[in-house]
Parts: C-alpha cells; sequence; structure tokens
C-alpha cells in the first residue's frame, strides 16, 4: 500500500505543479480584475485596488453589450449550420452507392485541419474585393461586393463553417456507423422514404452525439478568437467584435488589462456553465 | 445520383480556396486572384527558407518541439495512475482534466498574461512553451489513459512477482507496449502547439521571437502591399505537418473521435 502512495504522488505530483500554477494565474487574474492595472504607464507598476468599479462599467458599457449581441449572432450561426452541415454531409455519405465519399471528406477535412491562421488568411484572400468568390458572383451576373466592410459579420460566420464544419462531420460518420443497418433495410421493407428513415432511425439513435456535438462547438466558437481576429481585428469598428476579441483589444489595444480581466472573468463564467452542462451530460450518458 | 449533386458543391467550397493557396505559392506575382500563373517558379518557397520566414519556422519547431515532449514526459507518468490504482480524488481529477481540455484558450488570455507579466517572463519561449504544455496536458493525459486501460495487467503483475519494481515494470513492460499510443500524443500536442496563434501573440511580442502563425499574421500587415505569394508558400510549409497527421492517421479518425468525446 505504501508503495503505491509513493507511486501515484511521484508521477502526479509534476503534472498537479503544472496545473497548480494555472490556477494560481486565474487566481492572480481575479484578483487583477479589482484593480486599475494597465499594459503601459504609472498603474502598470502600481496598480491601485478599485473595488467593484470595473464590473460597475462593464455593466453600463454598450461595446460589452455589443460584443455580447455580436458573440450570440456569430456563434448561434455558425453551430446551427455546422450541425446542420455536418448532419447532411455524414448523412449523404453513408448512403450506399456514393462514389466521391472520401473526396469530399477529405477535401472538407482538409480545410478543418490546416493551422488557423492559414485558415484566415486563405478565406480572407477567398471574399477579398479582387478574390474569388467576387469572380465566381461576377460568372453568374451578381456585381462584386467588398464583403470585408459591407458583410464583415457574414463572411466570419461562412468562413467558420467552411473552415470548422468537418469536426461535426466525422462525428456524425462515426455516430452513424452505430446504427444497425438491419434497421433501413426493414424500413425498406415497409416502404419508408429516405426522409422517413431519417426521422425514424437516425434521428433518434443519434440525438446523443448531436447534443455533444451541440455542446462542444457552441463552447470552441464562442471562444475561438483567431478567425474573426485574423481576418477583421474585430472592425470595421466594432461590427465583428465578438467577446474573445473585445477581451485582446481592451487589454492590449487599449492597454485597460485589469478591465480586460474582468470582462474575461464574465466570459470565463458562462462558458464554464456550458461545460459544467456537457460534463453532466457526459455524465449522464455513461450511465444509460 | 441526386445525392451527388450537394456533395459537389460541398467538395468544390471546401477545394476551391485551397486551391488558390497552392497556385498562389508557386506564382511569382499571385494576387488573391484565382488563376494558373503564367509561370511557376520555387522563387517564393526559396525566400520562405530564408531570413526572417526561417527564422519563425525554427521558432514554431522549437515551442512545439520543446512542448510535446515536455507533455509526453509528464503525462506518460501521470495517466498510469489513472489507469492502474484506484485513489481518493481520482474521479474529480478526471472531471477536471475533461472540463479543462474543453475550456477554450481564450479564457486563459488574461491569467497567462498577467502572471507571466508578474515573473517577467513575457519574451521567452519558456512562457509559451509552459502554457503550451499546461493547456495540453489534459488532452494527452486523457488520450494516454485511453492507452494503458486496453494493456492487459498480467505482464505487470508477473513482473512483480519476478521481483521488479513498480517504476521499473512501468519502463520495462508497459511503456513498450504503448508505442503508438506514445507516438499519437506526442504528434497531437506537437499539432496542437505549431498551430497555436493567441498565446504566442500576447507573450511573444518581438518580431525575432515569434512562430510562424503570429509571423504569417504580422507580414500580412506589413508594407501596405501584401505579398501573396511569399505568404502562400508560407502557409503551405506551416500547414505540412496537421496535413501529415491527417495522412497518417485518416483511417482511425472516424475511431478516434468517438475516443475524444467520451474522454
Amino acid at each position: 500500500m505504501r508503495e503505491n502512495t509513493k507511486l501515484i504522488v511521484g508521477m502526479l505530483s509534476p503534472t498537479l505543479i503544472f496545473l497548480i500554477f494555472l490556477l494560481v494565474a486565474v487566481g492572480w487574474a481575479f484578483y487583477a480584475s479589482f484593480t486599475d492595472i494597465m499594459l503601459i504607464g504609472p498603474a502598470a507598476k502600481s496598480p491601485q485596488v478599485i473595488g467593484l468599479r470595473n464590473y460597475e462599467r462593464l455593466f453600463r458599457d454598450p461595446l460589452f453589450y455589443n460584443s455580447l449581441v455580436k458573440s450570440a449572432i456569430y456563434t448561434g450561426s455558425v453551430v446551427a449550420s455546422q450541425c446542420a452541415l455536418g448532419l447532411f454531409l455524414a448523412v449523404l455519405m453513408h448512403h450506399k452507392g456514393v462514389k466521391i465519399k472520401s473526396a469530399v471528406a477529405a477535401a472538407v477535412t482538409m480545410s478543418w485541419i490546416i493551422p488557423d491562421i492559414v485558415k484566415v488568411y486563405t478565406w480572407g484572400a477567398f471574399v477579398h474585393y479582387e478574390g474569388t468568390l467576387n469572380s465566381i458572383l461576377r460568372v453568374v451576373g451578381v456585381p462584386s461586393v467588398r464583403w470585408l466592410s459591407e458583410k464583415p459579420l457574414g463572411v466570419s460566420i461562412i468562413g467558420n463553417v467552411w473552415g470548422g464544419t468537418a469536426f461535426s462531420m466525422i462525428l456524425f460518420l462515426s455516430a452513424l456507423e452505430t446504427v444497425p443497418p438491419q434497421f433501413y433495410e426493414a424500413a425498406e421493407v415497409d416502404g419508408a422514404s429516405s426522409w422517413q428513415k431519417f426521422i425514424a432511425i437516425t434521428l433518434p439513435l443519434t440525438a446523443p452525439v448531436i447534443l455533444i456535438d451541440l455542446f462542444l462547438i457552441t463552447i470552441w466558437t464562442f471562444g475561438y478568437f483567431t478567425f474573426v481576429y485574423g481576418l477583421t481585428g474585430g472592425g470595421p469598428g466594432h461590427a465583428t467584435e465578438i467577446a474573445p476579441v473585445f477581451i485582446y483589444n481592451e487589454s492590449f489595444r487599449l492597454y485597460k488589462i485589469g478591465y480586460g480581466a474582468a470582462i474575461s472573468f464574465i466570459m470565463t463564467a458562462m462558458v464554464a456553465m456550458a461545460c459544467i452542462g456537457y460534463l453532466i451530460l457526459l455524465r449522464r450518458m455513461e450511465r444509460v | 445520383m441526386a445525392i451527388h449533386i450537394p456533395l459537389i458543391i460541398v467538395f468544390l467550397f471546401a477545394l476551391i480556396p485551397l486551391t488558390w493557396l497552392v497556385l498562389a505559392s508557386v506564382n511569382p506575382a499571385a494576387s488573391p486572384a484565382s488563376k494558373i500563373p503564367s509561370r511557376m517558379t520555387m522563387e517564393n518557397f526559396g525566400r520562405t527558407f530564408s531570413g526572417r520566414p526561417l527564422h519563425w519556422t525554427l521558432n514554431s519547431l522549437l515551442i512545439a518541439g520543446s512542448t510535446a515532449t515536455l507533455v509526453l514526459f509528464l503525462a506518460t507518468m501521470a495517466a498510469y495512475p489513472f489507469s492502474r490504482v484506484r485513489f481518493f480524488g481520482a474521479n474529480v481529477l478526471l472531471y477536471g482534466l475533461v472540463f479543462l481540455r474543453t475550456v477554450p484558450v481564450s479564457s486563459f488570455m488574461l491569467p497567462i498574461y498577467l502572471i507571466f507579466i508578474k515573473l517577467n517572463l513575457v519574451n521567452t519561449y519558456l512562457s509559451v512553451i509552459l502554457t503550451l504544455s499546461v493547456l495540453n496536458i489534459p488532452f494527452a493525459l486523457l488520450l494516454l489513459k485511453g492507452f494503458y486501460d486496453t494493456i492487459p495487467t498480467v505482464f505487470e503483475e508477473a513482473s512483480w512477482i519476478d521481483g521488479c519494481s513498480k517504476w521499473k515494470s512501468i519502463f520495462r513492460i508497459v511503456l513498450p507496449q504503448c508505442g503508438p499510443g506514445l507516438a499519437v500524443a506526442w504528434f497531437m500536442t506537437f499539432m496542437f502547439a505549431w498551430g497555436e496563434f493567441l498565446i504566442p501573440l500576447i507573450l511573444l511580442r518581438k518580431i525575432e521571437l515569434m512562430p510562424l502563425s503570429v509571423g504569417i499574421f504580422t507580414t500580412y500587415g506589413e508594407y501596405g502591399v501584401v505579398n501573396y505569394g511569399l505568404l502562400s508558400s508560407m502557409s503551405l510549409l506551416y500547414a505540412i505537418p496537421p496535413i501529415l497527421m491527417y495522412i497518417l492517421i485518416q483511417k482511425n479518425l472516424v475511431k478516434g473521435m468517438v475516443g475524444y468525446v467520451k474522454g
């Protein structure tokens, strides 16, 4: 028994030290959110404790509400599109006799696994005024649009669907493989249409995986900084300033890191609630 | 068949931006427009392998390589008790790890920056390597625990009877059996660290310390005129490790995803 204890302590402690370091950092930032600390200047060296003032200011800041609204639109649209498109693709590819399954899977997955900043750069060039999107639209008679200044949130959303749907698609493909093919064969004997088979067999049997997918991509999209920041920087104006970009801009462009820490804690509290919901879901599913 | 039509549309939608990237990388006069270059050269790649871009690539290799090695070292050890022994707090810790793996990086942006300012470690590789290690430990640990769980305990028990100590039995018996698992854990961590943008963006604010991600981003805004040829070749080079990874694990990706989600 004693040998076991020694073993556990010896093997776990290096990792625990790392995790405790992260906890200390979070605690320190929580303290900083009650100070007027700045990135530069005198308040960088000797910040003063100002109590709840950062949090009070936050709830009066129209830009904070702007970031919540943009985040809600952005996350809602991206999650709904990725989940629906991912499921649609997986169901189509699961059909017998589909010839181009692996080619489609490879192309969709390729735009997902490349590094974030490569996605940003490639998508930015695609929606550029002289870019490929406008030349395709010109062929069908649509005049060119300055997408990044006229429809910045829209192209950010579609860009994220382009670069992120593969996750849901692969997840649903693996879920569909667990559905016994006899179910579909029986339904075919009864003369069920494709739509009826989808509603009566596919959807109920993959429902838990769909729920998992919705939780995960909601959390990740809400906290996804790089794509929108790289594409628009939050602009033009504050048109695409979703929560993580708002935190970055307030902290590192306007130097208000104390204030940024306060926003960060509100955002993290929301993320943490969603994560706990996800854990409860996982726990329930293991019991079933 | 009719179901091919939406698949073909999605195929083209996914592929057209990537095709532009490849074409632009061999075009000395690249622009955002998609066109077959009148003259294909390796000029852009030549410039990617010299000066600043080369320096950034080496920085990325250093950061991702160190992170992956450190994480593998820590997670290989820490995953073992979770797989083999029942101990107080194991379940709470496991849920904590799944929780930590799910929280997005941006939630830690301010805490990480503030603590490294306090420690005076901003603008050091060490700060980035430590941060990326902490953030990737949960993933590697849970992955390795899964591998350990598949290895029967009888071999270890036999070695204990023969007088082998527990530490020794791990190195002699367990680790050699999960070689592929160790490789996957190392490579996946390497990939996450290789692609990371936000952490080096806030912690490495000097041009010579930047990894490729921040370097590409900085080059984009420089000089007013965007050099699409150079940026495309840099981006393609930067995308090679994940693409390689995809080719290697392609067949197991669908199965692996289920394991990932179930933790």
